[in-house]
Parts: C-alpha cells; structure tokens; sequence
C-alpha cells in the first residue's frame, strides 16, 4: 500500500480513537451543563445548547480568600519540597551508581505495593 | 648533568572532586529517604504489629490488644472465601494489565505512524481521559452505562435486533467485573501508550533503516529490534500495571455503591476495607494486606528481578 495512504489511514484512525477515548470527558462536560432532573430524564440530551446554563451559574462564587489559601498551598514549602524531592531521587538514580541504589529502587516499589495498608490502619479512619 | 626526578602528578584535586561526588548521590536521596521513613514506618510498623494482634473495635475504645501471633494469617489462609477473593483479584489483574498494555503500545504505534496534527488530536484526547478524577470517571462511566437512559445502552440498541434498554450492566458478577476492566482501561491506556511513545521516539532511525536493508519486514522490525529496544519500559509499565490493578479499591468500591452488593463483587481492596472498617476487625485486615504484599511480590517478583538485571547491564 502507498506509505501516503498509510499515513491518512493512521491520521484517521488515530482521530477516531480520540474521540471515542474523549467521548467520557466531553459527556461530563455536556452534563455539567444540565440540571439533575435533565441528566436522570429517560431521554439523553448530547449538546448543553438547549439546556440554560443555570448548573454552572448556580454554582457559588469563589471568594477572594479561597483563591488566596490555594495559591498559597500551590507555594507552600511542603509542595516545594516534595517537588524538589523528587526530582533529586530521579536524578542520584539514574545519574549515579552507589551502595544502597538497588534497594532504594526496590523500597519504591514496595511502597507501590502497600496501598491496601490504608484499608487496615484504625487511625485513617 | 643533573636528572631531574619526574614530579608526581597532583591527584589531590581529582581525589577531592571523586570523593565529592561519591557522596553526592546519598545527599540527593536523602530527602526521599526521609520522606519513605516518616511517612511509612509507623503506618508499616502499625500494619505489621497489628497483624498479630487480636485489634477490634474494643481495642479502638482503649481496651489491651492481646498479641495472637499468626492466628489472624491461619484463620484468613484457612478461609476459603479468602482465596476465592484471591483468584478473583488475579484473573482482574491479569486481564486489566494485558489489555492496558496491549492497547498502549497499539496507540504507541499508532502514533509513531500518524501525522504530527493527528498524534496532537490523540494525544490530547488521552491526556484528558488521564486528567479526570477517579469519582469523576466512575460518575460520568455510571451515566453512561445507566440502564435507562445511558449512551451505550441506547447505541448498542441502535444495532438491528439488538435491545438493550433496561439492561443492567452491573448486576451480573461478570458483567460488573468487565465493566470495571473496561473503565481502569480506559483510564490507565493513556499513561502507557505516552510512556511507551516515548520510548519509541529514542529508537534510532539508522537501525530500522539498516534492518530494512537486510530484508526485514515491518513485523520483524517490530518484533525483533523495536521490542527488544524498548523492553525496559515495557517490563516497569507492565509491573506498575500489575500491581495497580492488584490493589484496585476506588472504581470497584465506587461501583459497588451504584447498586450490587454483596461477597461476589469484593476483590481484594475491597474485601479488606470490608474486613477493617465494615467489620471492625482491624487485625485480620492487616494481616490480610500483608499476605497482598506477599502475592504481590510474587507475581511482580520476576518483572522485578528483571527490571533490576536490565539496570544492571545497561
């Protein structure tokens, strides 16, 4: 087949799929539009523009100290830090060979693994 | 004539830097250090202690925790509602994972072959599905599986012969199980067909020119050079899928609230938020994660060991 054919056969296909794995995203978009009643009514409405946009105009006016507290959790100095930490990890990993590397690495994974421990912790409760 | 005895370099300052940079390494992973130690230890120590010990409700209201040993494993390795639940997790990861992997690297490819404008399009469409919020997923995944009014009952109604109005996608164990397959699916794809496309953007042409050279066809190429050059990718990506759909909890926990209940919808996340915050019986619940942590190590053990091997040679 002509490498030129292929290229829009997979520009095609690559837009499809976009819009099927968009699909979810845009329905949550189009339902923010609506009212509880429109979304659990037996008949689906798939574009918000006969629907008043009154979801999104009933909800609360963010106050200007809301804003404040999240720009300043956004530069708090735990955020910073655990930022800064870990783009220093990824660094001594792959940029360094010494003792103790490989058990770090494992350690991570590990941590990856003991996700359920939240589940059994009296104290996240 | 005098000989002039050859002077000894200066290794002093190379020495310096050597040993300079030697300790650099443990300065840059100390905060990480610190941060696994403060916040893990007493979690872990708190799961590992408790385990073994007889810790329920009483034991919430002050009362001693009597120390049982390994009676909270025996019971739970005796129980055969435990292994049911085990089997179950497996067979969810196993399918989950490989079809993640399978269709990531498919979209990897993808990708690769499509224009730039095309991979922009699909890529922003996958970064928005990761972009979403689990609660947000598994609301909008419930509208659009809703027996009555939901899109994918209404189109798969659309085939001739096909009426699907009213079906509930979630009342069968399989169907409930396939259901959160396809949702992790979906929202997992995305994390592995970028990860694996970026790996495919450091294969280097020259190579798959000069395999062209030598006769191979596009599968060979793929499967004997492309492949073998990404594998380190592919064996962490395969591992992290295995251990996330392992320990899956929110989709499933999320789904249960939208109707089913009972024992045959639990996999192992949920089955010990069951057992510790439903029941009460926070020492069986621990000694339960630990046993996960164990059959996780088992079956990620030898991507691990792999992945380890492939950093040591490289």
């Amino acid at each position: 087949m002509n490498r030129r054919i292929k290229r829009y056969l997979a520009a095609l296909a690559a837009v499809l799929i976009a819009i099927v794995w968009a699909f979810p995203v845009y329905w949550m978009i189009n339902s923010s539009f609506l009212t509880p009643l429109t979304i659990s009514a037996s008949s689906r409405r798939s574009f918000p523009s006969a629907a008043p946009c009154r979801t999104t105009a009933r909800s609360p006016p963010r106050r200007r100290s809301s804003r404040r507290s999240r720009c300043r959790s956004w530069s708090s100095p735990s955020h910073s830090s655990s930022a800064s930490r870990s783009r220093r990890s990824p660094l001594a990993i792959s940029r360094f060979r010494f003792k103790g590397r490989k058990t770090f690495v494992l350690t991570i994974i590990l941590v990856q693994m003991l996700r359920p421990r939240r589940c059994s912790s009296p104290s996240t409760r | 004539m005098s000989i002039v005895a050859p002077t000894k370099p200066d290794t002093a300052p190379a020495e310096r830097s050597r040993s300079r940079s030697s300790k650099l390494p443990f300065w840059l992973i100390v905060p990480a250090v610190g941060a696994l130690i403060v916040g893990l230890a007493y979690p872990m120590g708190w799961q590992i202690l408790n385990s073994m010990r007889e810790y329920g409700l009483k034991q919430q209201f002050g009362e001693a925790a009597p120390w049982i040993w390994f009676d909270n494993y025996t019971n739970l390795l005796t129980d055969t509602f435990f292994w049911t639940v085990v089997g179950r997790s497996l067979v969810f990861m196993a399918v989950t994972a490989l079809a993640t992997m399978a269709l990531g690297i498919g979209l990897a490819l993808l990708m690769k072959a499509a224009p730039a404008w095309s991979r922009v399009v699909l890529q922003s469409a996958l970064l928005l599905a990761w972009a979403m919020p689990i609660v947000a997923q598994m609301t909008v995944w419930s509208w659009l599986i809703d027996q009555r009014n939901g899109v994918l009952n209404y189109l798969l109604s659309k085939l001739p012969g096909v009426d699907m109005i009213g079906h509930n996608w979630l009342e069968e164990p399989i169907s409930f199980f396939f259901v959160a397959s396809v949702i992790i699916t979906w929202a997992s794809v995305p994390f592995v067909a970028i990860s694996v496309y970026a790996a495919l953007t450091q294969v280097s042409d020259e190579v798959l020119e000069a395999a062209q050279l030598d006769g191979a066809n596009s599968r060979q190429a793929l499967f004997y050079i492309i492949m073998p050059i990404i594998r380190p990718v592919l064996i962490i990506l395969l591992l992290l899928q295995f251990i996330w759909d392992l320990r899956v909890y929110a989709q499933i926990q999320l789904l249960q609230d939208l109707g089913p209940v009972g024992d045959d919808y639990d996999l192992l996340g949920t089955y010990i938020f069951g057992l510790g915050i439903g029941q009460g019986q926070f020492g069986r619940a621990a000694a339960a994660a630990m046993i996960v942590l164990v059959i996780t190590l088992c079956v990620s053990g030898f991507y691990v060991r792999e992945l380890l091997r492939e950093d040591t040679g490289s």
